[in-house]
């Protein structure tokens, strides 16, 4: 049986001060997300909100005749879920587990009560959807005007900052869907990757060899992200952290 | 002197963010702010600059787009009566790095930031309908991504007209090619395309950058679903909220 993940795994739970925390702890019910597992449907609340501690979760937006792009990809550094914070049912989105890991689950009601105005986790909230909405509007920009390979490379370092670790397992098929546009497309911008090194596919997985190669070739989107996640991160200085 | 923004008959401002707040509260909160004219053009944040006042446009619309630091910008966000420029404020950050830009003139309420703060801190009421807009937001956002990845130039102009003139209450406002070219990142040419086919189907009239909205209902059928989906999405949310905090 796998070890029982920490809590502190997850930045918004190990951002909470002690007694907060323990408070919570009781409710936060650890589990495990299968690849491909549905999290949240479209247009229909879910029980539960997760907070990803080394998995991954891409909401995608669907169209009505099957076209879906992935808008924001959630994992260690934030919830899903977010529209039970704002006092909704729902996005109009899928929210699926893009790689498979664990998860801490909590009743969205308990959510809410514990959400309430100026409390640590509220506040931690609002960040986060500051964060959120950033990573959107500049996917926004990179899919209209970067090229597949920069695109590629984004999507793969924001990936891996959302996992402990350097390790991102995902499976291939997958990444066809994430950037809304041909699948050949994606698939040759991988093809090359691998053969620089950068990335490496094994027992169906693909794991990422040489981040800094990454970097090198991402646009400037990632940068934008990382470092409008960072400074709200920072925004933190009175909260001590749970260990 | 400061105008407060409110008739005295109806006591409503024209943006229905304010006016989804209690009646009580909606008197006070208008004379906090400033009623001003914003002309078309007007740089009223800077990515990764301090945001100094919150908007709530009547007239005006206000387009937020990203931008990939080389120029590339596309809109994400058009704000206008039925919205609020300034979210960063209530999630307790100062600023983003995205860029909030006047699209078309009008008028629009003003309040100073910690004006804002103030009011947000003391108003269950005033959180309340700014997390759902919130929501709305994220939903905008993430509908434009899909968007701008899928749908045709035409059925996005369509949209974003639509949109503006709900926003901004008229069916006649202005815009240029060039600045359509940015608002929806693509190539001038392909907007000249699609506004001359909008104009050929008598929906708009567009001569001179100055844009009319001839037929709505023909326009909404050429436009993609986001406009429709967006549409049913706004009126859940301007539902009354219950009035227990």
């Amino acid at each position: 049986m796998p070890a029982r993940a920490d809590i502190s795994a997850n930045y918004i739970l190990d951002s909470l001060p002690r007694r907060d925390a323990s408070r919570l702890q009781p409710h936060l019910e650890p589990v495990d997300l299968a690849l491909n597992d549905v999290v949240c449907h479209p247009n229909s609340p879910s029980e539960y909100v997760y907070f990803p501690t080394d998995s991954l979760v891409a909401l995608l937006y669907t169209m009505e005749n099957g076209n879906s792009a992935e808008v924001a990809v959630i994992g260690n550094d934030g919830m899903v879920g977010i529209a039970h914070f704002m006092g909704g049912g729902s996005m109009p989105g899928t929210a699926i587990t893009q790689a498979a890991g664990r998860s801490f689950r909590m009743l969205a009601s308990t959510l809410k009560r514990e959400c309430l105005h100026d409390s640590a986790l509220h506040n931690l909230l609002l960040r986060y959807t500051q964060s959120l909405m950033t990573q959107m509007a500049q996917t926004e920009v990179c899919n209209r005007y970067h090229s597949i390979d920069q695109q590629l490379c984004r999507w793969l370092l924001l990936s891996l900052d959302r996992l402990p670790g350097n390790r991102l397992l995902m499976t291939h098929n997958l990444i066809s869907g994430v950037l809304g546009c041909r699948r050949e497309g994606v698939s040759e911008a991988a093809a090359k990757l691998q053969r620089l090194g950068i990335i490496r596919y094994s027992w169906g997985h693909i794991e990422v060899c040489d981040r800094a190669a990454l970097e090198d070739r991402v646009c400037e989107c990632y940068a934008i992200v990382r470092g409008e996640t960072r400074r709200l991160h920072a925004r933190e200085p009175n909260v001590a952290v749970v260990r | 002197m400061r105008d407060s923004g409110t008739t005295a008959a109806s006591n409503t401002t024209g943006n229905r963010l304010v006016d989804a707040l209690p009646f009580e509260e909606r008197s006070l909160f208008g004379h906090r702010c400033t009623l001003l004219t914003l002309e078309a053009g007007r740089v009223i944040a800077e990515p990764n600059r301090t945001i100094h006042h919150v908007y709530f446009p009547y007239t005006a619309s206000i387009s937020i787009s990203a931008t990939d630091g080389n120029s590339h910008r596309i809109e994400g966000l058009l704000i206008g009566n039925e919205g609020m420029f300034g979210l960063p404020l209530a999630f307790g950050a100062d600023m983003w790095p995205l860029r909030g830009v006047v699209q078309c003139s009008g008028h629009s309420l003003r309040m100073p930031a910690n004006d804002f703060k103030d009011a947000y801190a003391g108003s269950s009421s005033l959180r309340r309908v700014l997390m759902r807009y919130s929501l709305s937001t994220l939903s905008q956002l993430a509908r434009s991504i899909v968007c701008a990845a899928f749908h045709s130039i035409e059925a996005r102009l369509a949209r974003w007209m639509l949109m503006t003139r709900d926003r901004t209450c008229s069916d006649t406002f202005k815009i240029t090619h060039e600045l359509l070219s940015e608002v929806l990142g693509v190539r001038r040419a392909g907007i000249s395309v699609a506004a001359a086919s909008l104009q050929k189907q008598v929906l708009i009239r567009y001569r001179h950058g100055h844009v009319t909205v001839l037929d709505r209902a023909g326009l909404e059928a050429v436009a993609c679903d986001c406009y429709e989906a967006e549409r049913v999405m706004g009126a859940v949310n301007f539902r009354s909220a219950p009035a227990s905090s």
